[in-house]
């Protein structure tokens, strides 16, 4: 037993980490860029959802609140990144990333556009358009109004355009 | 832009969207102080649930009973619950130290890791974003308007105190950052030297070619200069850190020397030295081969130092001579590496594939390491720390402490996840080969954050110049992030009002002056400190 908590919900637990784990890890990537950084923010995720795990309000929307946990993970990361010592190890990954992320060159301009979004920009494009989530849904994760989501939605869209047409 | 062009953006999106979905890593890092995940998480999540929850049993009581017989400090108004996260732990002695709690929250004490006291700087609504420890009493902060995303200008305000954090005052407002190209990888490095001589360091890590801004103080952070700028794209000026090259930090080892570390995609290493207190820069050679990359030097003297660069693996130098020449050590066994003499130094990783946090220690510069502990990334016991460990700090040879990870980010607001747990440090009395459990309890220090605005609203000139006249009227004050405080002036002109420390631009107007649609300025800005009453006087000119 573990924090008061029985076995099963252990084993709840992980099963649902190992089923949104890859989701997680997509999510963090596409706002964060960077794959290292991203798997800290699961992590991070991870043990906070633990953390809360027994004290979840509504257990049957568990899917989307460790969403949740996951996307203000990724959104509120700073000090992990002005600290982190990784940085020293990843410009090779980080050729590699951008090498698969433009797919053999057919979204060059698209990477490097997105790379300029905001992060909440970033985040709200992603849960959209590679998550399928709606505006509402997007907001509700992202721990905002729908108009706010909208309106980051907007301006990437806005901003995506305004430079691939620049490009 | 048309209907098609938006369907085929929102197509190309998906499909581009996805390449975060089926990206593997292939380029793992090596054992560091921020560790690679593996495929042990799930073990090592719940191994520091279960640490956590040791530290609350076991804790407490003991947080409780020390507290008892600590005598208190000296602005402590009660014990408060403790921040979630502690991090830049750095004691100057067994029982003096600072350590930060995030956002405003420094903490400081004098009686030993086992009891703090929460002593805020009052910045507001500015965000704590970088500390410097100075020595025991003395510490510097900078706080931003920005919120800490990216994107654009934003005013930092330097905050120091030299009295463990009784008092605290602000230095003037400056501008810290214009960024051309939008990263989440900002850098930024705060670094003193003593009480007068510090640097702040603000670039852009994830981006060849990232713009850097450099400032220096020369009066413990009242006033900022820019001594350097490197713009994102173009040439830099003649003398100045060059564009490319990522670039990872700065240290100096005294009020003129100083390095910026980093690292080029053409393979090279980028290091560059300063001697004249960061106005100019030239490249510093450093043998560590093709692909080097190097984190800033840490300087435990003025003559002697050790950074760390990694090539494929870590490696490590030393200076004996102020940083003229470095000599390559031992191939430490981590990258995060803690040296509290020229001698005595301490390596924090992780080994294995479970991911066990192992110290190393070194007695001869880095020539040769041991394995000081090890605890099993899984079933975290009490005999050592678990692997989430953050950082670590060491006040001599053999006394010492581990800081857990911060597992505990406040959740977004729709999200219930109650944050309950005491923070817990791992201390060790024998230079990492056992380790016990320390719950330390939080007071909060007593601070005053606001200051007095007195003055007079008066006409003055006209065609009868003289004695002033006073005027009725209202006064603003606006301060560096846009925030208004208003005061009203009677019919003798005088006003007084009491506002949150900072900086002010100060106007008036009066309905007998002007209709009542002119400005009327003050002097110039005004800077309130803590409990301090400002005078002022606020004219309106006649012709």
């Amino acid at each position: 037993m573990i924090h008061g908590q029985s076995a099963p919900d252990a084993a709840e637990f992980e099963e649902l980490l190992a089923a949104e784990r890859g989701h997680l890890f997509a999510l963090a990537f596409s706002i964060l860029g960077d794959a290292g950084y991203a798997e800290d923010a699961v992590q991070e995720t991870a043990a906070a959802a633990w953390r809360g795990w027994a004290t979840r309000t509504d257990p049957e929307r568990t899917r989307a609140w460790l969403m949740a946990i996951g996307v203000h993970q990724a959104l509120h990361r700073r000090r992990w990144l002005t600290r982190s010592f990784s940085a020293l190890m990843r410009n090779a990954e980080r050729a590699q990333i951008d090498q698969h992320l433009e797919a053999d060159g057919r979204y060059i301009d698209l990477h490097r556009a997105y790379g300029r979004l905001s992060r909440q920009q970033r985040a709200v494009v992603s849960l959209h358009y590679m998550s399928g989530f709606t505006l509402t849904e997007c907001a509700e994760l992202m721990g905002c109004s729908a108009g706010a989501a909208a309106s980051h939605l907007s301006r990437a869209l806005s901003r995506l355009r305004k430079e691939l047409q620049h490009e | 832009m048309n209907d098609r062009d938006d369907n085929d953006l929102a197509s190309s999106l998906s499909a581009y969207l996805k390449g975060y979905s089926t990206y593997v890593r292939t380029a793992q890092p090596r054992p560091q102080g921020r560790f690679p995940v593996t495929s042990a998480r799930h073990r090592r999540l719940l191994s520091s649930a279960v640490a956590v929850l040791v530290a609350a049993v076991i804790g407490v009581p003991l947080g409780v009973a020390l507290l008892l017989h600590s005598g208190g400090t000296r602005s402590a108004v009660g014990v408060v619950q403790g921040p979630a996260e502690v991090s830049d732990l750095h004691m100057f002695s067994p029982t003096s130290g600072w350590a930060w709690g995030g956002g405003s929250d420094i903490l400081h004490t004098t009686v030993g890791v086992q009891q703090w006291t929460i002593v805020p700087p009052p910045v507001g609504r500015f965000n704590v974003i970088e500390v410097a420890w100075v020595d025991a009493l003395s510490a510097r902060i900078l706080a931003s308007s920005g919120s800490t995303q990216n994107v654009g200008t934003y005013q930092l305000v330097g905050w120091s105190t030299d009295d463990g954090g009784a008092t605290w005052t602000p230095g003037q407002s400056f501008t810290a950052l214009d960024e051309t190209v939008q990263s989440i990888y900002s850098a930024t490095a705060l670094d003193f030297v003593d009480r007068t001589h510090g640097w702040f360091f603000d670039t852009q890590v994830g981006t060849e070619g990232s713009p850097i801004f450099l400032f220096r103080t020369i009066d413990g952070g009242m006033h900022w200069s820019q001594v350097e700028t490197t713009p994102a794209r173009g040439t830099a000026a003649p003398g100045a850190l060059p564009v490319s090259c990522a670039k990872y930090g700065m240290a100096f080892a005294d009020s003129t020397t100083g390095w910026v570390a980093g690292g080029c995609v053409d393979g090279g290493p980028f290091f560059e030295v300063s001697h004249d207190g960061g106005a100019t820069w030239r490249p510093q050679p450093l043998d560590c081969g093709t692909g080097c990359a190097v984190n800033a030097p840490q300087f435990t003297s003025p003559l002697d130092g050790d950074l760390v660069a990694a090539n494929g693996t870590p490696l490590l130098f030393a200076t004996t001579d102020g940083g003229r020449t470095w000599t390559q050590r031992a191939e430490p066994p981590a990258t995060f590496v803690h040296f509290i003499n020229a001698d005595d130094g301490f390596a924090l990783g992780l080994t294995g594939n479970n991911s066990s946090a192992v110290v190393w220690t070194t007695r001869d510069g880095g020539r040769s390491w041991q394995e000081a502990s090890r605890t099993a990334g899984s079933g975290a016991s009490a005999t050592g720390p678990a692997s989430d460990i953050d950082e670590i700090d060491f006040v001599n040879a053999s006394l010492g402490w581990a800081t857990p990870v911060d597992i505990s980010s406040e959740p977004p607001n729709n999200v219930a996840t109650p944050n309950t747990a005491p923070f817990t440090f791992w201390q060790t009395h024998d230079a990492g080969a056992t380790w016990s459990l320390v719950t330390p309890t939080f007071l909060r220090g007593s601070t005053v954050d606001s200051g007095v605005v007195q003055g007079t609203l008066e006409a003055v000139g006209g065609a009868a110049p003289g004695t002033p006249r006073p005027l009725k009227g209202s006064i603003t004050l606006r301060d560096s992030d846009g925030t208004v405080f208003t005061a009203t002036a009677g019919s003798d002109g005088v006003f007084l009002v009491k506002v949150p420390i900072g900086t002010y631009a100060i106007t008036g107007r009066s309905p007998l002056y002007d209709s009542g649609k002119a400005d009327c300025p003050s002097s110039g800005p005004v800077t309130v400190t803590v409990g301090a009453t400002i005078r002022v006087v606020v004219a309106c000119s006649e012709k």
